[in-house]
């Protein structure tokens, strides 16, 4: 069991607790971990917080070391966490802020099947949806691609597929980005990766990654619920997966390219799983180019098993899927590392932000969301 | 630890440890393989006719399995190891094989010149438990404990 955390915290107000900056001199900015009573006994009896402190050591990191409420001990960073770096102010990206397993995220799908008119085929469904969506240890199944098609897929992401047929148009439009995240370097892919990912493009992958039907049980909501075009009593699907070996092999390749490298540029590490390189640099954006590849693979992912269950559900209640009303309500990572937009101190700042098991909140007219959002 | 316990697996947070146990570094290295192997589930040569769960100590007699040579180089024996452990991962995952035995050349702090004998799997008897995404520098380790010599490291699972 790892030990507890010992060090400070201090409880702001009824959300947050404070991680002060004095607690380390290295620490550039506070920790700031948002908690209620009630989980923060659960956030001290593991290290996070203590990740919380080292994440705050990073060259260029704006105001705070931030973790979500259910933070938890990771690789470097805590599971839950965020950092903004400043491109501007030497500020670095580090791989082990994104995770292996990059831009994993989480898709929801709705339907206009009421739950009560599927009991009786649900265990058909559930066979159904085994056998037609990849799943399981490390096995491929998933649509080959070549190493060609593979990086116009990273280049061009949820609209590559859905041009093969592989999804609906809207589809594109309810993904964040768009299932396309600018500035995907495919060529900065290493074979190693490529190979790993060729005939997983998908597949669902283990673990913690789910294909779930889902019932809608109360609607807290009704006009947000509206928009997305949800209803009390219904089916839904939510897919859980990311980029699959592909991934899991960018991120390799990052953390054994960059060993050298903060010593080359005078950073000094408290954990040495906070490898990083300035967002700047040489060694910054070939990491950069290509996490944003592998993102792109991974809405690829997605959307391909959003198909795949499609056809599943198809095949059981015996109409299409534009039937039962299959649209896509919302596509969104939590392994990612995006540059974003943010004013800081009055000024408009791009900040190069982190977010490891993490997930984005859009308001509604955010760009990044559909007009009825 | 005896010869019947070459490595342990402890569960870690949401991801699964390995800790393994030798007299010396080539067998630590084996017996860290043997970890990782185990981590993933019970995997079965295809040229097995018993049912071997795990890296061979001496049988290198079959003409099918291919050599492969291996060379890794890193500043501590915890990295070399983690080095050599993402070898045997990739192999697993993209080639369906697996190491079963190993003729080592040269493994010292800073490098690792080895043949690794890769056999493919049978995964028609192998049951596989677990996708190893990665293994991790979390909690990675080699240390010398009451005569032995421990390698602990964490999977990504």
């Amino acid at each position: 069991m790892p030990e507890p955390f010992q060090g400070p915290l201090e409880r702001l107000d009824a959300n947050r607790l404070r991680i002060p900056q004095s607690y380390k001199n290295d620490m550039r900015v506070d920790g700031l971990i948002y908690a209620n009573h009630a989980l923060e006994k659960l956030i001290k009896s593991d290290r996070s917080p203590e990740q919380v402190a080292n994440v705050a050591c990073l060259p260029g990191i704006v105001k705070y070391s931030l973790a979500m409420p259910d933070i938890h001990w990771g690789y470097g960073f805590c599971i839950g966490g965020v950092c903004a770096t400043d491109p501007a102010q030497d500020g670095v990206i580090s791989p082990g802020g994104v995770g292996y397993d990059i831009n994993c995220g989480v898709r929801l799908i709705r339907t206009n099947i009421p739950a009560s008119r599927a009991e009786k085929r649900m265990e058909k469904l559930v066979e159904t949806l085994f056998q037609t969506v990849p799943c399981g240890v490390g096995r491929g199944g998933g649509i080959k691609f070549t190493h060609p098609e593979l990086k116009r897929l990273m280049a061009e992401g949820s609209r590559f597929v859905v041009n093969k047929g592989l999804g609906w148009n809207s589809d594109v439009q309810n993904t964040e980005a768009g299932g396309l995240i600018d500035g995907a370097e495919p060529d900065l892919v290493s074979d190693r990766a490529l190979k790993r990912g060729a005939n997983q493009c998908g597949t669902l992958g283990s673990g913690n990654h789910f294909l779930e039907v889902q019932v809608v049980d109360e609607v807290v909501d009704q006009k947000a619920a509206g928009a997305m075009g949800l209803e009390q009593g219904n089916l839904t699907v939510m897919i859980h997966s990311g980029s699959r070996g592909l991934g899991y092999q960018v991120c390799e390749d990052a953390l054994m390219d960059l060993r050298g490298v903060p010593r080359k540029y005078g950073i000094s590490l408290p954990d040495k799983q906070l490898v990083c390189a300035p967002v700047e640099s040489k060694e910054g954006k070939k990491y950069l180019g290509a996490m944003r590849a592998a993102a792109n693979y991974a809405w690829c992912n997605r959307q391909i098993m959003t198909h795949l269950a499609r056809q599943a559900f198809a095949d059981v209640f015996g109409v299409s899927a534009e039937e039962l009303g299959m649209h896509l309500v919302y596509d969104v990572a939590h392994n990612i590392a995006k540059v974003e937009p943010y004013e800081v101190d009055g000024e408009t700042k791009s900040l190069c932000v982190h977010r490891k098991g993490a997930t984005r909140a859009f308001p509604p007219g955010h760009p990044e969301l559909p007009d009825r959002y | 630890m005896n010869e019947k316990t070459p490595y342990e697996l402890f569960d870690h947070t949401a991801d699964l440890g390995v800790r393994a146990f030798a007299t010396n570094l080539q067998e630590l290295f084996e017996n860290a393989a043997r970890g990782l192997y185990g981590a993933i589930g019970q995997l079965i040569p295809a040229d097995e006719t018993d049912a071997v769960a795990g890296v061979e100590r001496h049988s290198d007699s079959h003409p099918q399995r291919e050599h492969m040579q291996l060379k890794c180089d890193a500043g501590e024996h915890a990295l070399l190891l983690r080095d050599f452990l993402t070898e045997l991962l990739i192999w697993f995952e993209t080639e369906d094989r697996m190491m079963a035995h190993i003729t080592w050349t040269r493994l010292d702090e800073t490098n690792l010149d080895a043949t690794v004998t890769l056999a493919s799997l049978d995964l028609s008897r192998s049951e596989l438990h677990r996708e190893v995404k990665a293994v991790t520098y979390h909690e990675l380790s080699v240390i010398e404990q009451d005569g032995l010599l421990v390698a602990s490291y964490i999977v990504d699972i």
